[in-house]
């Protein structure tokens, strides 16, 4: 019981925080999508305050930890006032009212999110990319009051976790201070606050009978659903990644630099989380550049806020990686050695574009990962281009997002060998799938039955 | 000069969109949006039945069936047993198995003679065990750390000579040794690297 006080209490302190962020970026949003988004943005506010800590050399005693989240949450609500205002506003706003059909969904996929989060806290930290990471290095530092501790001292030859940035180390050191003996439960309140802003997101564009059924898609999904339940840095850099361009094509939308910024600090949590990437946040590039030709405003503004939306997550690799890596860590990692020397060849790239598709997507073990939501997402696409005959410019843009995952993954690999198929990049894929659900969301099909359905409903 | 057009939205609120580019819906300005149509009760019910209807749909896919019958139902018979025993030893016990069991169990024989902080382990590899007739799956050092507190390494380590202890295997158990001979450590060593190690 006392768990579940601490989970609130906790997920407060994270609302207070990310709604701080939401406050000063001045972004607009229904209530359910800002409160879900400013608990996401919380618990990357969490994620950081001890690696500051660290970085500034300042023991990492629980006392020093919550002091700085606290003083971060203070920090980030300078806006007093107006965070007052939009509280007020919010609260005005907030209706819950759950329809009657979609009962059913939300029944359904409430008992799935607490099977994983009984598991989540149930279970210790089980991939060896954890426990010979992330999770020992905090489990020392809880006892050493330092990242940087006798975890080094060990033989360490089998392992380049403990290399990884220390965005789950962070987490795990705040939820095992707070009573949490394996900590971990906070991928349970991403995993949660995820699905209820996926849900209103798609609720923007078509059927409540539909966005259920596509979020119980999306939580079906095999692979996907057992890292809801086995921490990692993948679910999460899904979520961050998914939530920086969702943000940036608002900005296409409605064309404000503050949602720009906003896109590009979301990105930089998703850089900071995987750190690779930062060339999928490039890969973005082209359609900010394109966005901006298309509407005349020209390609120097298009680099212009290209360097607002990359620019955060070069500062996020350059903090994570470039500094505390080479920097902090007493073992050396020399990652340029890393990346493909023989970068003429292009071969690796086009194996590795092969394996996705012939091991990891069109495979019997491809279903058995990723079920048939990737078929299903060709389906629509199929009957989109082959009904209606052309895409609208919202589709384009999430199909788009969809193509930087499907190419990026096979140039990650061309680049950085290491990243392999089977763990790597079958984990990578994971950001492909929010992506392809707003795409299914956009699809001219399902956006006319549902205003038809909506109509009848309204008559 | 291409069309501008304004398609109405799922919730009724019209929808801007104009070329080259279409906004999508604007969750700028969506906290002022007017809320959805009310529903009468026999339309609700309609609908209600086609959600249901949905989710049959959905879970008689194989794949989801697969899912929901392996995965999250016998997740749900678990949880209804694990809520009775949340002994955290267990727990790690029933995750880590025999790796986290051989761990302990090396660690208490040092920790028993009070040097486990200052002890440096030589281990064997699995393969080593397996040939020797024993079933341990041996945990790389890291894990090895996280799961004792106990330093560990492998026979392939350039450190390897700086182990104070080694383990091996003699009669179907385990034998530890400490070092007190540099050419025997040696000996050890090289007999060790005849297995291959895996993680």
């Amino acid at each position: 019981m006392s768990g579940i006080v601490i989970i609130l209490l906790l997920t407060i302190i994270q609302f207070i925080a990310g709604f701080g962020i939401i406050n000063l970026f001045n972004i607009q949003l229904k209530p359910g999508m800002l409160i879900s988004l400013a608990i996401l943005l919380g618990v990357a506010v969490f994620s950081i305050m001890p690696f500051i800590l660290q970085l500034a050399y300042i023991p990492l005693t629980s006392t020093n930890v919550f002091i700085s989240i606290l003083a971060a949450c203070v920090l980030l609500n300078l806006k007093f006032k107006s965070g007052i205002a939009r509280l007020k506003e919010l609260r005005a706003n907030l209706h819950i009212r759950i329809r009657l059909y979609e009962i059913p969904f939300v029944i359904m996929i409430a008992f799935i999110v607490f099977v994983s989060a009984w598991r989540c806290f149930y279970f210790p930290p089980t991939p060896r990319d954890l426990t010979s990471g992330a999770e020992v290095i905090a489990e020392y530092a809880i006892r050493e009051k330092t990242m940087i501790n006798s975890v080094f001292s060990v033989n360490l030859e089998s392992t380049n976790n403990i290399f990884k940035p220390p965005y789950i180390t962070c987490l795990q050191i705040i939820y095992k201070y707070a009573g949490f003996e394996f900590g971990q439960v906070w991928l349970s309140t991403i995993v949660a606050c995820f699905l209820i802003f996926l849900y209103q997101a798609l609720t923007l564009s078509i059927h409540r009978i539909f966005a259920g059924l596509l979020v119980l898609f999306f939580m079906a999904i095999p692979e996907m659903f057992a890292y809801t339940f086995m921490v990692l840095f993948d679910y999460s850099n899904a979520v961050f990644f998914f939530l920086g361009v969702w943000f940036l094509y608002q900005f296409f939308q409605n064309q404000q630099r503050n949602y720009l910024a906003f896109a590009g600090l979301i990105m930089a949590i998703a850089t900071y989380i995987r750190s690779e990437t930062l060339i999928l946040a490039c890969l973005m590039v082209p359609a900010i550049v394109w966005h901006h030709w298309k509407n005349k405003t020209g390609i120097v503004k298009g680099l212009i806020s290209s360097a607002f939306f990359v620019g955060p997550s070069l500062f996020a690799y350059i903090i994570s990686i470039t500094i505390y890596i080479n920097r902090y860590l007493p073992a050396k990692y020399n990652i340029e050695g890393l990346v493909n020397k023989n970068l003429g060849d292009l071969s690796p790239f086009f194996t590795r574009f092969s394996d996705i598709n012939n091991k990891l997507i069109f495979s019997d073990l491809g279903v058995g990962y990723y079920g048939y939501f990737i078929y299903f997402f060709i389906l629509l696409l199929l009957l989109e281009v082959l009904i209606k005959r052309k895409l609208s410019s919202t589709t384009r843009n999430w199909l788009y997002a969809v193509l930087v995952i499907y190419i990026g993954f096979p140039l990650m690999s061309y680049l950085l060998p290491l990243l392999d198929l089977n763990n790597s990049t079958k984990r990578g894929l994971f950001k492909i799938f929010p992506l392809m659900l707003l795409y299914m969301a956009n699809n001219s099909l399902l956006v006319s039955w549902s205003q038809r359905i909506t109509k009848w409903e309204s008559k | 000069m291409k069309k501008n057009k304004n398609v109405p939205q799922a919730d009724g609120t019209p929808q801007k969109s104009a070329q080259p580019v279409q906004p999508p819906p604007a969750p700028a300005t969506a906290a002022k949006q007017p809320a959805p149509p009310a529903t009468n009760g026999f339309k609700a019910f309609i609908l209600l039945v086609a959600a249901v209807v949905g989710l049959l749909i959905f879970f008689g896919l194989e794949p989801n069936k697969m899912w929901l019958d392996q995965r999250i139902m016998p997740y749900w018979e678990d949880y209804k047993e694990q809520k009775l025993n949340l002994d955290l030893e267990e727990r790690k016990m029933a995750r880590y198995q025999t790796d986290y069991i051989f761990a302990r169990n090396v660690a208490a024989f040092f920790e028993k003679r009070g040097t486990a902080g200052k002890t440096l382990v030589l281990v064997p590899s699995t393969d080593y065990f397996n040939a020797h007739g024993l079933q341990i799956h041996v945990p790389e050092p890291a894990v090895f750390y996280y799961f004792s507190g106990l330093k560990t390494i492998w026979a392939n380590s350039p450190e390897a000579s700086k182990a104070n202890w080694y383990i091996t295997a003699r009669d179907g158990g385990l034998v530890f040794d400490s070092v007190t001979n540099q050419q025997a450590l040696q000996d050890t060593i090289a007999s060790f690297n005849k297995y291959k190690i895996s993680l």
